[in-house]
């Protein structure tokens, strides 16, 4: 059987994300949410217009496949996806691209420039830690890790008040927040 | 492309520690990480005080820190007082819309920056408050948080009025904002995906850069010019 000439094929784009979440995120859930909310929003009659197909995903990392002339309506459908199986989550495009190789190379190889350098290994190993506020202090266990970016996990009433109303797990801080950062290592 | 990758965009409504769950430079690490030139951190609490968290970090390059307040009332009377008490602390003056008397409180007042998430409760603004923003340089902001929150009817709700505000402002050329109203990093989207969301909400691919970079930092450099006295009067020399 032949297959359809390049001609007659759709032509697509790939969108290049990247993946922020509370905890690990397995592929078959991604699909699902990123389906679901492209139904919520535009409707299936809309959906199947985008043609969306995750293409790999690897590392908190990955590839998007939509329609040439609805990258605008893809990157809406990615920015409505907040929760994946009730953990929070965000989704960046990093860019778009013409080719799979190209939005690889350019996109998933590469370090962003705007990534924060890693400055401080002094703190590498810290378990638990306390910031300071002006209401008070807010201290509890490291979680997540991530170069100066750390997710903390308190349970002392105030504070769980404070994630109920954001509506997340963990307090996100930094290392340049702790008290005593010298100290602690 | 080119307009977009070349231009500076902010988020104007970004709720930070000792209020919501995310430390002020946790924020500046993930916005300057989205592609932010420059953030504002709205305090927002009952006391409609402003409370500034040192900040002990050093700064990223080429991005800016500003300051704001959301204040949230329930009475027109006192909105004022709120505005005299914090007019002169921080940079940009932000009131948490929603009830009609309050966006009409907002809109006639020259020293409100913004009019936070106008269609809260699902009420759109008429065209008397439209025009009223538009002549007092209010700028009506179109939060993407309620797109991003909310699922099903409310949403439904909320966005057909985000709708119609954007159809009167541009009929009365309101300046339009678009902001995160971020309660958490996980709320930051790319400026490209709010510009997506704001086209959603019935603005042009144009409009919606506007109102992350020019009509932002056009508010920005309002209240950062120490030679502005009022509205329409500077000191030149």
């Amino acid at each position: 059987m032949k297959i359809l000439p390049p001609t007659l094929r759709e032509s697509n784009r790939y969108l290049a994300i990247s993946v922020t979440s509370e905890g690990d995120i397995p592929r078959r859930d991604l699909v699902n949410e990123i389906l679901f909310c492209a139904a919520t929003l535009l409707g299936d009659a809309g959906s199947t217009e985008m043609g969306i197909r995750l293409l790999s995903f690897e590392e908190n990392k990955g590839i998007i496949q939509c329609r040439m002339d609805k990258v605008w309506e893809t990157r809406a459908v990615l920015a409505i996806v907040t929760t994946i199986k009730g953990m929070r989550t965000r989704i960046k495009v990093l860019g778009v691209s013409g080719t799979v190789r190209g939005a690889t190379e350019k996109y998933l190889l590469t370090q962003d420039i705007n990534e924060p350098e890693p400055e401080i290994k002094r703190t590498q190993t810290i378990k638990e830690c306390e910031m300071i506020i002006d209401v008070g202090t807010i201290s509890g266990e490291v979680v997540n890790r991530n170069n100066n970016e750390i997710d903390l996990l308190s349970e002392d009433p105030h504070s769980l008040e404070i994630l109920n109303r954001s509506n997340t797990r963990y307090f996100g801080i930094t290392v340049f927040d702790i008290k005593d950062k010298e100290i602690d290592v | 492309m080119g307009i977009i990758k070349s231009s500076n965009f902010y988020d104007l409504n970004v709720h930070a520690l000792p209020d919501y769950a995310d430390s002020p430079s946790r924020m500046i690490l993930e916005a300057k990480y989205m592609g932010y030139s420059g953030i504002c951190l709205t305090s927002i609490n009952p006391a409609n005080t402003f409370r500034g968290t040192d900040i002990t970090m050093p700064m990223p390059r080429d991005f800016e820190i500003y300051t704001g307040i959301e204040i949230q009332t329930d009475n027109v009377s006192k909105l004022n007082k709120y505005i005299n008490r914090s007019i002169n602390k921080v940079d940009i003056i932000t009131v948490s819309g929603g009830h009609e008397d309050i966006n009409r409180g907002a809109v006639e007042d020259g020293r409100v920056d913004i009019l936070a998430h106008p269609a809260s409760q699902g009420k759109p603004l008429n065209h008397v408050l439209s025009k009223a923003a538009a002549d007092n340089g209010v700028a009506i902001d179109f939060n993407i948080d309620a797109l991003i929150r909310y699922r099903g009817g409310s949403r439904v709700r909320i966005l057909s009025a985000l709708r119609q505000n954007a159809r009167l402002a541009r009929k009365f050329d309101a300046p339009m904002v678009i902001t995160s109203n971020a309660r958490s990093h996980y709320d930051l989207r790319g400026p490209r995906e709010m510009m997506a969301l704001g086209m959603l909400m019935g603005m042009t691919r144009e409009e919606a850069l506007h109102a992350l970079s020019t009509v932002s930092g056009s508010i920005i450099n309002r209240n950062r010019n120490n030679n502005r006295i009022m509205d329409g009067v500077e000191v030149v020399q």
